[in-house]
C-alpha cells in the first residue's frame, strides 16, 4: 500500500516537473517575442535538415514518377508549375488590361500611393508544407542569405499569397493569407471601400470584415492590398476575387466572401519582396 | 545498454521526425496530414510507463516545435500530457493485442489533435473552425492508425529489454 501511494506520488511529481518545464519554455517563447536563444535554435534546425530534405526527395520523386506511370514526370512536373505560373501571370494582365487595372491605377494616382511594381523580387521555390496540421504555412528554399527577411509579403501566380514569419540562413516560412490568425487590409471596387481580408483555414475562401452594411461590392471585383498606413503589405497586390456580397439588416457589416487569385493549395515557384513596413 | 537503448530511441524520434518534415506532409487528405511523432509518447506511454512516456513527450514535441511556427513548447506540452495518459492503459498490450495498440492509436491521435487546439486557444492561437478541427482529429486518427504499426515495431525495438526497466521508471509489479 504504501510503496504503491509512493510511487503514485512519484508518477505526479513527474508530471507535474514535466508540465512546468513545457509551460516555462513557453512563457519564455510568446513573453519574449522574437526570443533569439528560441529563433535562433529554430534556425540551426531547419538549415540542418534542408540537405537531408534535398536528399530524401531526390529519392523519392523517381518513386514517384514509377507509381504515378509516367515516363518524364518530373520535367512535366515542372512544365506544369512553369505554365500554371505564366498562365496566372496572363491572367494577372488580363485583370489589369480589363479595367480592373485601370481602375486601381487610377485610385492609386488619386491616393498617391506607390505601386508595388517597383519593388525588388527575390524568386524562391516551395519546398515543404507545414509540419503542423494547426498552421497553413510553406517553406521556401531562400533564406537570410539571400535577402529574404521576416515580414516580407510573398507573391506568386496571379496574387498575394502570405508573409514571411520565420527566416533560417537558408529557408523561410510564410504564413499564407488562408491562415485563421492571418488578415490582409483590402481594397474593393471602384469606390475603393477599405475592408479587413482574414483567413479562414487551407483551401477555405477568406472572410471581409469591417464593411459597412450594403455597400455596394459587385460578384467577381478584385480586392487589392491597400497599403494604409502601418499596413504589413504594400498598396496594389491582387489579393482575391469577390465570389460573394450581401448585406442584411440585422447585421453590423457587409458579407464578403473573396477566392483567393493564387492557387494556395499548389504552390511551386513565388516572389518574396524586398519590403518591409515603413517604421 | 540504458545509453543504447536512450540513443537507439533517439535515432528513432529522429528518422521519424525527417519523414514527417519530408514525406508524410505530402500525403495529404483535405490539407491535413498525418502526425506520426505523436505515436512516439504514446507507443513509449504505452511499453514502458507514464512518467517515460511524459519524458519522451517532452523531447519528441520540442524535436516538433523547432520546425513548426506554433508557440515553442506548446506541442511539447500536449505531447507530455499524451505520454503521460498513454501509461495509464494496461501493461503487455503490444505484447497481447495489436489492434487494441491500433485501436489507441486512433483514439489517442484523435484526443491529442482536440487537446491540442485546446491548448492553442488558451494561448489565442486559435481560430479553427470546429468543422475544421473536427476534420483535422479524425484525419490525424485515421492516419496514425495505419501508421501505429510501423512505428510500434519501431519503438519496441529501440526500447528492447529495457523496457522493465529503463531508466528505472517502468512501472512496480
Amino acid at each position: 500500500m504504501g510503496l504503491t501511494s509512493s510511487s503514485s506520488r512519484s508518477r505526479r511529481f513527474v508530471l507535474i516537473v514535466l508540465v512546468l518545464i513545457s509551460v516555462t519554455i513557453i512563457t519564455v517563447d510568446v513573453r519574449g517575442g522574437s526570443n533569439r536563444a528560441i529563433s535562433g535554435l529554430k534556425s540551426y534546425a531547419r538549415d540542418a535538415l534542408r540537405p537531408v530534405r534535398q536528399g530524401i526527395n531526390a529519392i523519392v520523386q523517381p518513386i514517384d514518377s514509377f507509381f504515378i506511370g509516367a515516363v518524364d514526370y518530373r520535367s512535366v512536373v515542372s512544365a506544369n508549375a512553369r505554365l500554371r505560373q505564366e498562365n496566372a501571370a496572363l491572367q494577372r494582365r488580363l485583370l489589369e488590361r480589363d479595367g480592373a487595372g485601370t481602375e486601381l491605377e487610377t485610385l492609386l494616382r488619386e491616393e498617391h500611393l506607390p505601386w508595388a511594381k517597383g519593388i525588388k523580387k527575390v524568386p524562391a521555390e516551395v519546398i515543404a508544407d507545414s509540419i503542423s496540421n494547426f498552421v497553413d504555412t510553406v517553406q521556401l528554399d531562400k533564406g537570410r542569405d539571400n535577402g529574404v527577411g521576416v515580414g516580407m509579403p510573398v507573391v506568386g501566380g496571379a496574387g498575394l499569397i502570405g508573409r514571411v514569419i520565420e527566416a533560417s540562413h537558408t529557408t523561410s516560412t510564410v504564413l499564407l493569407i488562408s491562415d485563421p490568425s492571418s488578415s490582409v487590409g483590402v481594397r474593393l471596387g471602384r469606390g475603393g471601400t477599405v475592408g479587413l481580408a482574414r483567413g479562414q483555414g487551407a483551401d477555405k475562401s477568406l472572410k471581409v470584415d469591417y464593411v459597412a452594411p450594403f455597400t455596394k461590392v459587385k460578384k467577381g471585383e478584385i480586392a487589392y492590398t491597400s497599403g494604409l498606413q502601418d499596413s504589413l503589405y504594400p498598396p496594389g497586390i491582387p489579393v482575391g476575387k469577390v465570389i460573394q456580397a450581401h448585406s442584411s439588416t440585422n447585421s453590423l457589416q457587409e458579407s464578403i466572401t473573396l477566392r483567393p487569385l493564387a492557387a494556395l493549395g499548389q504552390l511551386q515557384f513565388v516572389e518574396v519582396l524586398e519590403w518591409q513596413t515603413p517604421p | 545498454m540504458k545509453i543504447g537503448s536512450w540513443l537507439k530511441l533517439l535515432l528513432v524520434a529522429l528518422t521519424l521526425l525527417v519523414l514527417q518534415d519530408t514525406l508524410i506532409v505530402d500525403v495529404h487528405f483535405g490539407s491535413v496530414h498525418p502526425d506520426v511523432m505523436l505515436l512516439v509518447p504514446i507507443g513509449v506511454g504505452l511499453l514502458v510507463s507514464s512518467e517515460l512516456g511524459g519524458i519522451v513527450g517532452l523531447a519528441t514535441g520540442l524535436m516538433v516545435d523547432l520546425f513548426a511556427s506554433t508557440p515553442f513548447g506548446l506541442t511539447a506540452l500536449c505531447y507530455v500530457l499524451l505520454g503521460y495518459a498513454a501509461g495509464y492503459l494496461p501493461r503487455g498490450m503490444w505484447q497481447r493485442s495489436k489492434f487494441m495498440v491500433v485501436v489507441t492509436a486512433l483514439v489517442g491521435s484523435f484526443l491529442g489533435e482536440i487537446l491540442y487546439a485546446v491548448l492553442a486557444g488558451l494561448l489565442g492561437e486559435g481560430g479553427m473552425t470546429k468543422e475544421h478541427l473536427l476534420m483535422v482529429a479524425t484525419v490525424v486518427g485515421v492516419g496514425n492508425m495505419i501508421l501505429a504499426t510501423p512505428v510500434m515495431w519501431l519503438v519496441s525495438w529501440a526500447i528492447g529489454r529495457d523496457q522493465e526497466g529503463l531508466l528505472g521508471l517502468a512501472d512496480q509489479p
